[in-house]
């Protein structure tokens, strides 16, 4: 349909309302945000340090020596993360230990249930699809580096996921976490929308985590 | 696009108000927050705003966030590719009634911005979010209503309508004047949409297939390309570069594809 009509005017007494009655929460995120470098090139595959939090929060974390803390994760997940722990990120610089208790210390939180709507994402079913897994930066340090990360993990996913693919899935949403970004390559975990992943970062990701922790 | 040059002057016209507003009282706030809210803002850091608030670069700033969001997560979906969004091409999965995956793609032009509502998690619940005004400093995310002028529509749920709203996600620590500014900025929009019903507080309103990755831009000389996306834009659209490759190809016909579903894995009878 090919549109023949003169231009109409366009509304803009909503959108100047909305701009006023958000300047100050534009001011605000701005000051957030002022000093976080530019967002990384689509070619990277390490975001670096983004100074992002929320829902949109590409983030490398903080330390070499992260906590995790599961809170009442299923089996299916803790035991995929777990045996990401063992052979995916302990080919890295990086050692993690377990917390004790979730505080605002811990590095990186890990949650699933059978999400919807969390942070406005298309949340996964078995017949359309969608997000299997979220993660996200919390609280920043003064550098930009992410204080702590949350991962969210669909179980409407990983409940019938096999083994290869929660512990795909899991070795991608660490990859976030360390600041890793997606890749064609099918060789990673880290590769998007990938039913099958793999289930190890590749060598410049491991390069990259390496140089940068 | 013949509402480019309209959509320009009139941004044009606005931004330096809001860009004045916008530039104090980031600097107020700034100091403010310099000297009270340590230790997440360092006493090191730019006072604010030289870079955040360039209007000039709002379309880039724009879709970085919607590619930094598209970063975020996993996600696994039937479709590869913008062929298989077409509405003529039709899907069955685990042997439903055949349909398209996608609610319709429009081409055309933004016309209007306006707040819708926002979000943040329940902390004791996180399926049932709590629903916020649009403008709440609580927020962890925003819905825009999005008003576009179709120049070019496909699928029978859009096609006769001359304009179509769209809820569009964003996220709460985006600077929003920015990111208003960044719709502004797009001339021409291409956008593959769900069908209606993802919001709650206007169950009228379409969304952005791919939780919003899939918004992207109609070149002056019609060419498509999803920014959202990053490199994967390129592969994703394939051979329908143009808004003319894209309908012709929905007006061929094609065979229904059957999917099964296998331990998660889209099994398709046409691979």
């Amino acid at each position: 349909m090919t549109k023949t009509s003169t231009a109409r005017p366009r509304r803009r007494s909503v959108h100047r309302r909305v701009i006023a009655s958000l300047a100050t929460m534009a001011a605000v995120a701005a000051a957030l945000v002022a000093f976080a470098p530019a967002a990384p090139s689509a070619e990277a595959v390490f975001s670096g340090s983004t100074g992002r939090t929320g829902c949109t929060a590409v983030n490398m974390g903080h330390t070499s020596k992260p906590t995790l803390f599961y809170v009442d994760l299923t089996t299916k997940v803790s035991t995929a993360q777990e045996w990401v722990r063992d052979y995916v990120i302990d080919k890295t610089h990086i050692n993690t230990y377990k917390d004790s208790s979730q505080d605002t210390l811990t590095s990186i939180v890990f949650k699933d249930s059978d999400y919807v709507s969390v942070c406005g994402y298309d949340w996964y079913n078995e017949i359309e699809g969608g997000t299997l897994a979220l993660t996200t930066c919390e609280t920043i340090y003064t550098s930009g580096d992410c204080k702590q990360h949350t991962i969210r993990v669909s179980t409407v996913y990983t409940d019938g996921a096999s083994l290869s693919q929660r512990r795909g899935l899991m070795c991608h949403e660490s990859g976030h976490a360390f600041g890793l970004m997606h890749t064609s390559n099918t060789g990673s975990c880290m590769k998007f929308g990938d039913s099958s992943p793999a289930q190890n970062w590749d060598s410049s990701e491991i390069a990259q985590i390496n140089a940068n922790y | 696009m013949g509402h480019g040059d309209t959509l320009m002057n009139t941004t044009l016209a606005l931004r330096p108000s809001a860009r004045t507003i916008t530039a104090s009282l980031a600097l107020g706030m700034g100091v403010v927050l310099l000297a009270g809210c340590a230790p997440l803002v360092t006493p090191e850091a730019p006072a604010a705003d030289t870079t955040a608030i360039n209007f000039d670069d709002s379309r880039n700033y724009l879709f970085n966030a919607v590619e930094s969001r598209f970063d975020s997560t996993e996600t696994v979906v039937v479709e590869d590719s913008l062929e298989d969004l077409l509405p003529s091409q039709e899907f069955s999965v685990e042997g439903s009634e055949a349909q398209s995956l996608a609610g319709g793609i429009v081409f055309g032009t933004i016309t209007d911005v306006a707040p819708g509502v926002s979000y943040t998690i329940n902390p004791n619940d996180e399926l049932n979010d709590v629903e916020l005004p649009f403008d709440s400093p609580e927020a962890m995310w925003r819905v825009a209503v999005l008003t576009i002028d179709i120049d070019n529509a496909l699928g029978e749920e859009v096609d006769s309508d001359r304009t179509v709203t769209v809820g569009y996600v964003i996220d709460a620590t985006l600077n929003l004047d920015l990111a208003l500014d960044g719709f502004d900025k797009l001339n021409g929009v291409a956008l593959v949409l769900n069908r209606p019903g993802k919001f709650a507080f206007d169950e009228s309103l379409y969304s952005v297939r791919w939780s919003g990755a899939l918004l992207g831009e109609v070149s002056s000389e019609n060419e498509i390309s999803f920014p959202g996306l990053g490199d994967e834009s390129e592969e994703f659209v394939g051979e329908l570069t143009t808004v003319d490759a894209v309908v012709k190809a929905d007006k061929k016909r094609k065979k229904v594809v059957k999917v099964d579903v296998e331990q998660n894995q889209y099994v398709r009878s046409d691979r």
